[in-house]
Parts: C-alpha cells; sequence; structure tokens
C-alpha cells in the first residue's frame, strides 16, 4: 500500500487508518519487523550455556539460547516437520528441544539431533542437515542487549543504532559493571495499535502531567523539567527532545537525578548518584555524566523497544494484530547498584509502570481508546496530529539529533511517523535512508 | 522501609472451631463487599499495621525448573505492598484525577473455598479462599480474574485485620489492560 498520503511530517498529521488497517499492518510485518533489528534479550536474562529465552519478532515466536561457546543464537520456535511449538516455557535451559507432537528433537544449536524410527520409517533418507531449526539471519549484541534481524540485507547492529548510542550508554555503560534486567516478564494485552504506546513513550511530556495527574500526586517526590499535575507548567529548559537518529529517539531532562522523581523514597537513589557521578564522568564525559546521567530519560529503539533510565522500566511491544499488542516489561538495574537498592528498583517499578502500576492504568485506557476511535468508517479518513512545537528544532553543543527543546513537544513523534513511512515506502533497505544529523562525531575536532 | 525475602505461613494444619470458621468467612465476605462498593475507608480499617500484600508474577515454566516464583519475596510481584503503599495507590483515586477510574468499573468479588486453620500465634489464623473477580466497564469492557489467596488475619478487638495475603492469579498473560483492583 501507498503510505505517502497517510503521514505528512511537514505538518505532523497521520491518518487514523494506519492504527486500524489490516493491510497496513500486514505490510508492517513484512517491512518493519521483518526488516528491522529488533531486541530480542538482555545477556543477563540468559548467563548460562543451555539458557533460553522465548520471544517474538514482529508475530513471529522465536527462541534465543545462549550457546556452549558464549554466543547466541536465536530460532523460529517451530518443528521442522509439522510447525508445531517445540518450546511452551517461557524461559529456562534446555540440553535439547523435543516436539511433543512426533517426538523430534533439536539441539541447542538449533540442528536436528533426533528423529524416532528414523531408520524404520524414513529407511535412512531423511537429510537431517537440511531440518535443523529457522535461524534467525542475524543476531548481535550492544552492551548487554541482544537483537535479531531477520533482512539478510540489513545494516549492521552498530550502523543501525547509529548515535541512539549516545544515549543507550548513558545506561548501559556509565558504570563499569553494566546492566541487568530484573524479574519475571510482565505480560500485559492491550487493545491498542502498537504504534500508540511507542509514539506516547518516545516524546509525550506532554500526557503527564494531565493524564497521570493522579499518579504524579500519588507518588513524585521532586521536579521533573517543571511538569506539573494538571499540566499547569513547564521548564522547556529544563529537557530535550532529541530525534533524527535513524528513527530511535531519546525524551531526556538534564539535572542529573529527576529519573528518580517518581520513587517516593529517592534518598538512596541520590547517595549512589552522589557517590558514583564521578565514575560516569568519568566513563561518559561531562556533558552525559552530569547532565543526563540520573536524569528521566525515555530512550525509544525503533520500532518497539524502549527504556527509562531513572523509572528503570524496560519494555518492547509485540504486535497482534492492528488493535492489539502485547507489552512485556521488566525492571532494570545497574550491576554497581546495591542489593536492597536493586530491590527497591523492582518495587517501584511495578507499583508506577507495572500491570498493577499508578501510571499503567492511566495509559492503557487511553490507547485503547484512541485505537477503537480509529476505526469507524469516518474517523478512520480523518487526521490526528502531532504538530505541537513544528519548525523549532535544531542542533545542540554536546548532542547529536534534531532537539527540541523540553519535554513536552511533538517533535519526537514527528521523527517516528517519518521513520514508519520510509520504512513503509521502501521496497528494501537500500531504499531506506540512514541519517544521524548533527552527527557528534563529524564535528570532533580531529575531524576540522 | 525493609522487606522480608521469603513469605512465610504456618503449617499447623489444624482447623479453626467451627465458631471462628463462621467469623473469618464472614470477615472475608464483608472485606469483598466493601471492595465491591469501592469503600475504601472501610477496607484500609480491616488492614493491619504490618500488612504484606503479595502477589506475584508467575511465568511459564516446565516442571523440571523448579525456581520458586511464589514464596520468594524478592522476585517480581505485581503487588508486594505494605499498608503505606497500598495507601498511596488509594490517595490517587482519591485525587479525583484517576480519569482512567471515571466513569467507575463495575466490581464482583466472589469469595468461595474458605477454610480457616489456626496458627501457632495466638489470635491469629490461616485463612485459604479462592475468589472470581468480575470487572465490567464503560459499554462492553469485562474481564475475569479468578485465582486462589492465602491470608493470616489477626484478632483486634471485635473484629479481625488481615496481616498477610499471598494471591495467585493464573493468567501468565493478563487478558486485560490493567490490574487495578484489589483481590
Amino acid at each position: 500500500m501507498d503510505v505517502s498520503d497517510l503521514v505528512d511530517t511537514t505538518t505532523g498529521r497521520q491518518k487514523r487508518t494506519i492504527y486500524s488497517n489490516e493491510e497496513l499492518y500486514k505490510q508492517e510485518l513484512e517491512r518493519i519487523f521483518g526488516r528491522c533489528w529488533l531486541f530480542l534479550v538482555h545477556t543477563s536474562q540468559i548467563p548460562k550455556a543451555g539458557d533460553y529465552f522465548r520471544t517474538f519478532m514482529g508475530e513471529d515466536d522465536v527462541i534465543v539460547i545462549r550457546q556452549k561457546d558464549g554466543s547466541i543464537k536465536a530460532f523460529l520456535n517451530s518443528c521442522t516437520h509439522r510447525g508445531n511449538r517445540i518450546c511452551r516455557a517461557d524461559r529456562g535451559n534446555a540440553k535439547a528441544f523435543t516436539c511433543n507432537y512426533h517426538g523430534w528433537s533439536f539441539a541447542p544449536d538449533g540442528s536436528l539431533a533426533g528423529v524416532p524410527l528414523e531408520n524404520e520409517a524414513y529407511f535412512g533418507e531423511l537429510d537431517r542437515s537440511k531440518l535443523g531449526l529457522v535461524q534467525v539471519t542475524h543476531v548481535a549484541e550492544y552492551k548487554g542487549l541482544v537483537f535479531g534481524c531477520f533482512d539478510p540485507d540489513a545494516p549492521s547492529l552498530e550502523d543501525y543504532l547509529g548515535d541512539a548510542k549516545f544515549f543507550l550508554d548513558v545506561w548501559l555503560d556509565a558504570m563499569p559493571g553494566g546492566t541487568s534486567l530484573l524479574g519475571e516478564t510482565q505480560k500485559m494485552e492491550l487493545g491498542s495499535n502498537w504504534k500508540l504506546p511507542v509514539e506516547n513513550v518516545c516524546g509525550d511530556g506532554y500526557h503527564l502531567g494531565w493524564a497521570h495527574a493522579g499518579a504524579m500526586s500519588a507518588v513524585q517526590s521532586m521536579d521533573l523539567a517543571g511538569l506539573s499535575v494538571g499540566n499547569s507548567s513547564t521548564n522547556l529548559e529544563g529537557g530535550l527532545s532529541v530525534a533524527g537518529m535513524n528513527g530511535h529517539m531519546a525524551l531526556t531532562s538534564l539535572d542529573g537525578i529527576s529519573g528518580y522523581a517518581f520513587y517516593p523514597e529517592p534518598k538512596p537513589m541520590m547517595d549512589y548518584l552522589e557517590a558514583n557521578r564521578p565514575t560516569a564522568i568519568e566513563r561518559l564525559g561531562k556533558v552525559r555524566g552530569e547532565q543526563l546521567w540520573g536524569s528521566q530519560i525515555n530512550i525509544t529503539i525503533f520500532p518497539n523497544l524502549q527504556f527509562l533510565p531513572g523509572l528503570n522500566w524496560f519494555r518492547v511491544y509485540h504486535p497482534k494484530g492492528p488493535g492489539k499488542l502485547e507489552q512485556w516489561t521488566w525492571a532494570m538495574v545497574e550491576n554497581d547498584m546495591p542489593d536492597e537498592m536493586q530491590a527497591a528498583i523492582l518495587d517501584n517499578q511495578c507499583l508506577t509502570f507495572g500491570l498493577a502500576g499508578l501510571f499503567d492504568n492511566d495509559d492503557g485506557d487511553n490507547l485503547a481508546a484512541c485505537t477503537e476511535q480509529s476505526r469507524g468508517w469516518r474517523t478512520a479518513q480523518m487526521d490526528v496530529f502531532t504538530n505541537m512545537a513544528l519548525g523549532r528544532s535544531g542542533p545542540r553543543d554536546g548532542f547529536p539529533g534534531d532537539i527540541a527543546a523540553g519535554l513536552v513537544s511533538e517533535h519526537n513523534q514527528r521523527y517516528f511517523y517519518r521513520r514508519w513511512q520510509e520504512h513503509m515506502q521502501a521496497e528494501s533497505w537500500a531504499e531506506v535512508p540512514t541519517y544521524n544529523i548533527n552527527s557528534l562525531s563529524v564535528e570532533e575536532p580531529e575531524n576540522a | 522501609m525493609t522487606k522480608n525475602a521469603t513469605f512465610e505461613r504456618p503449617q499447623t494444619g489444624q482447623s479453626a472451631s467451627l465458631e471462628l470458621t463462621h467469623a473469618l468467612t464472614q470477615t472475608v465476605y464483608r472485606e469483598a463487599r466493601m471492595l465491591d462498593d469501592e469503600n475504601y475507608v472501610g477496607w484500609v480499617k480491616m488492614l493491619a499495621d504490618d500488612l504484606l500484600y503479595h502477589m506475584p508474577g508467575i511465568e511459564t515454566r516446565y516442571r523440571r525448573d523448579k525456581t520458586d516464583q511464589v514464596n520468594d519475596l524478592t522476585r517480581m510481584a505485581y503487588y508486594n505492598d505494605n499498608l503505606e503503599e497500598i495507601k498511596k495507590r488509594l490517595s490517587r483515586l482519591e485525587t479525583g484525577t484517576a480519569w482512567s477510574e471515571d466513569p467507575a468499573t463495575r466490581y464482583t468479588h466472589i469469595i468461595t473455598n474458605v477454610e480457616v486453620e489456626m496458627t501457632e500465634k495466638e489470635g491469629e489464623y490461616q485463612v485459604f479462599s479462592n475468589f472470581y473477580a468480575y470487572r465490567n466497564r464503560n459499554e462492553r469492557e469485562e474481564d475475569s480474574l479468578i485465582g486462589n489467596r492465602v491470608d493470616i488475619w489477626r484478632e483486634a478487638g471485635a473484629a479481625f485485620q488481615l496481616v498477610k495475603r499471598r494471591i495467585i492469579l493464573k493468567h501468565n498473560v493478563l487478558l486485560s489492560k490493567n490490574l487495578n483492583i484489589f483481590l
């Protein structure tokens, strides 16, 4: 389908049909989820050989498993004989995956290791070497985050992430011990198109003071870029909306502490930040170490990964049709954090953005209703808008990306829909533009 | 605030008297009625100061995986609340700006399979029950949450207060858009 008229990033307009159209959804599975690098697992979730984790790439069920040599492979969770699901657990440790249907057995490296009655019934004529599990084309890791990609022509993961690494490293590389994801997967089905929560988290600081007014009243303990209950004020100098990094986005405050604004008892976190600030500055430099590490940062890796240093939740959205998604959430910690602090983070993540979380209650309701209101004959033809602060972006010293001031702007959402449109229009990776706007690497003095 | 590492509960297996069983059964029914009526002022009075309200999140694992996802309080839990945290949740509702709660959700809590046991502690009782919580909202939004509970209730004057509750919900993927409900 031609999507050139469905999104207009110069005016900040989208047609509502993009949230409900079945045909567009199928095109998304092919051109976005079949083409982009997708988050699979954090290395901390499968530390030992044989440890596996089940996830989805688009609607494809995938097993990610640690190999004997420490590397990680990913396979379609489907028997090559009759297509049955070969693994039914969310995670575990396996020496082999044996299909429940006829007993075909696959080794952790995906090879077909055993076939019952192979000689008696197949007369020894089965070519087992051609019937191993179907491997995800590319699997690569960036500092603990493991991604997979189905498209053989995709750029490398490093190139795909581009300048978003500037922000990724604020979480993944600030401390020498690295990071982990904690806890059982918190899974929720929501009657929302998958783009709506991504758009909400990637750039929508506007909804916070209004949609979450009740939750903010209950748990907010410090200022967050001047955002206030009831949306009565904001401080545009207190934050940045950063986009133009190959479709990835960051929304960040700049005070180095307000990530913990929604912790009712932030004192232990403030002590940790203060004690480790010199380390963060040494590893990340002054701008990121002082202004970003500890700040509230919403990081979005296109198309469906989002994580928030500070609030410390980490989330992927798996599409389940145009009007449905599954949201998977974990708590995330730096391994250098003391045990009690890690426990407090897990607790607070569940209290705020868990299934019973104070904030998630509000979002689910709104996003589901936005999806429903795009289904009618008349509403599907209508526009929705992300036109706040149009044309008010540019470069900033010390930061990559095209940047708008403040957390309240719809700058990032426009870039999200721009990337969506670019992928949906492109026949292959060769037609997908690469851009790292205002990249720091070309502005370094040694290049001058 | 420090929290314990495991969910400990008595293992006496000794049934309570008919009279106590009746009194505690009536207590959990009354609690359910308060939750149906959104009478949170009344409900909070039924909660002890040292409350632990725990609902672990449970993944699908093979039987050979012996990870204790239920009793280990350091693992992920949708609720791992003390009284103060329960009050924070209620304070969100009281602000009048929890838009997703207006119009109100319509609740029915059905409590069944009540068993009452003695514990080693004088005046404290272990109460097992099952719940079926039905929610309906707006025109046609509905969901059902079904599971088991094990409680510790303590005598407090003429009534009882909830000291501990563990809730086991049967979902893996939560098939509704939130768990904004007390079970």
